[in-house]
C-alpha cells in the first residue's frame, strides 16, 4: 500500500492552501513538507490532524521568545517552515486553532499575510529596477559580445517577467487581502 | 506615566489579571480560559502578539522560566505600570457597569 505521496502545487491565498492541506488530511494524507511547489504527504488516519498556515514573527526586543518555540510549547506542532512560512498541525480531536468568531486572530493572520505578499512585492520590484536601471544599460554599452547579448535580453526578459507576475498575480493578491482586512476591522468596530 | 487611555480588549485584560502571578504561555492560557469559565480560549497565536505588545509596552515583564518535564518556559509577571492600567479598566468597567444598572434596572 502506497504510504507517502506528493503533489506539485503552488499557492498565492493561504486561505486556499491552508483548506488543501486540511482537504489531503480528510483523504488520508498528512502533510510534512514543501518546497513552495512540491508538496509532500504520508500516510494518516482521514481525518486525524488539522492543519494551519501561519507566518513568522519577529522576537520582541523587551526579552520575549522565539514564535515557533512559544507555540510549540503551548501545544501546537510545528510541522515545516518554508521561508516566512510556517506550517502548523495538531489533532483534529483537539478542537480548531482559533475559536470561528475571533475576528482578531483572523485579522491578525490576515494581516501577516498582507506583509509577507508586501515584502514579496518590495523585494521583487527592486530586482526589476536593478535589471532594468543596471544589468540592461550595461548590456548595451559593453562591447558588442554574446556574453553583453544574453545580458541584455536577459535583464530585459527578468523586468518584464516581474511586472507581469506583480501585476496578474501579487497586486490582486494584495487587493484581495487589504479588502479582506477592512471588512474584518469592520466587523470589529 | 498614563500609558493608554483606551478601553482594554478582553483577551488583554484577562491576560493581565492572570499575570498577577508569574506564569508562561500555556500557563495563561489555561488559566485565562479558566477564569472566563471557558469562553474565552486563547490561542498560542493570538496569546504570542499579545505578549510581544505587552512587552514592548512596559505592562509585563519576562521573570525567569519554569523547567518541567515540557521543557523550559519562559515566565511573565505583570509591572507596577501594568497593574496601574489594569486598575484604571477596572475603574472603568465598574463605571459602565454601574451606569448600565442605573438605566436598564430603573422601574
Amino acid at each position: 500500500m502506497k504510504t507517502r505521496k506528493i503533489a506539485i502545487k503552488w499557492f498565492v491565498d493561504f486561505d486556499k492552501e491552508e483548506q488543501w492541506l486540511n482537504d489531503m488530511s480528510k483523504a488520508g494524507w498528512a502533510f510534512w513538507h514543501t518546497n513552495g511547489v512540491i508538496y509532500r504527504f504520508k500516510k494518516c488516519a482521514p481525518e486525524e490532524f488539522i492543519y494551519q498556515i501561519d507566518f513568522d514573527e519577529q522576537k520582541p526586543e523587551k526579552g520575549g521568545e522565539d514564535y515557533v518555540v512559544f507555540r510549540s510549547s503551548c501545544g501546537d506542532k510545528f510541522v515545516h517552515q518554508w521561508k516566512r512560512k510556517i506550517y502548523w498541525k495538531r489533532e483534529a480531536a483537539a478542537g480548531p486553532f482559533e475559536a470561528e468568531n475571533n475576528i482578531s486572530a483572523k485579522l491578525r493572520l490576515t494581516n501577516k499575510a498582507f506583509n509577507y505578499h508586501l515584502n514579496s512585492f518590495i523585494g521583487l520590484t527592486l530586482i526589476a529596477a536593478f535589471a532594468f536601471l543596471v544589468l540592461m544599460p550595461l548590456g548595451r554599452h559593453l562591447p558588442e559580445s554574446d556574453f553583453a547579448r544574453w545580458l541584455a535580453e536577459f535583464s530585459t526578459g527578468l523586468t518584464y517577467g516581474i511586472l507581469i507576475a506583480e501585476l496578474v498575480i501579487l497586486l490582486p493578491a494584495l487587493r484581495k487581502l487589504h479588502k479582506k482586512i477592512n471588512e474584518l476591522i469592520g466587523q470589529i468596530f | 506615566m498614563k500609558s493608554s487611555t483606551t478601553a482594554l480588549t478582553e483577551a488583554i485584560y484577562y491576560i493581565l489579571l492572570a499575570l498577577q502571578e508569574p506564569l508562561h504561555g500555556y500557563g495563561i492560557m489555561q488559566k485565562t480560559s479558566a477564569m472566563s469559565r471557558g469562553r474565552l480560549t486563547l490561542s498560542a497565536g493570538t496569546l504570542y502578539g499579545a505578549i510581544s505588545n505587552l512587552l514592548e509596552k512596559g505592562w509585563i515583564i519576562p521573570c525567569g522560566e519554569s523547567s518541567d518535564s515540557d521543557g523550559r518556559r519562559k515566565m511573565y509577571q505583570i509591572t507596577p505600570l501594568g497593574q496601574e492600567v489594569l486598575t484604571a479598566e477596572y475603574e472603568r468597567l465598574t463605571e459602565l457597569v454601574e451606569n448600565g444598572k442605573a438605566i436598564i434596572n430603573r422601574e
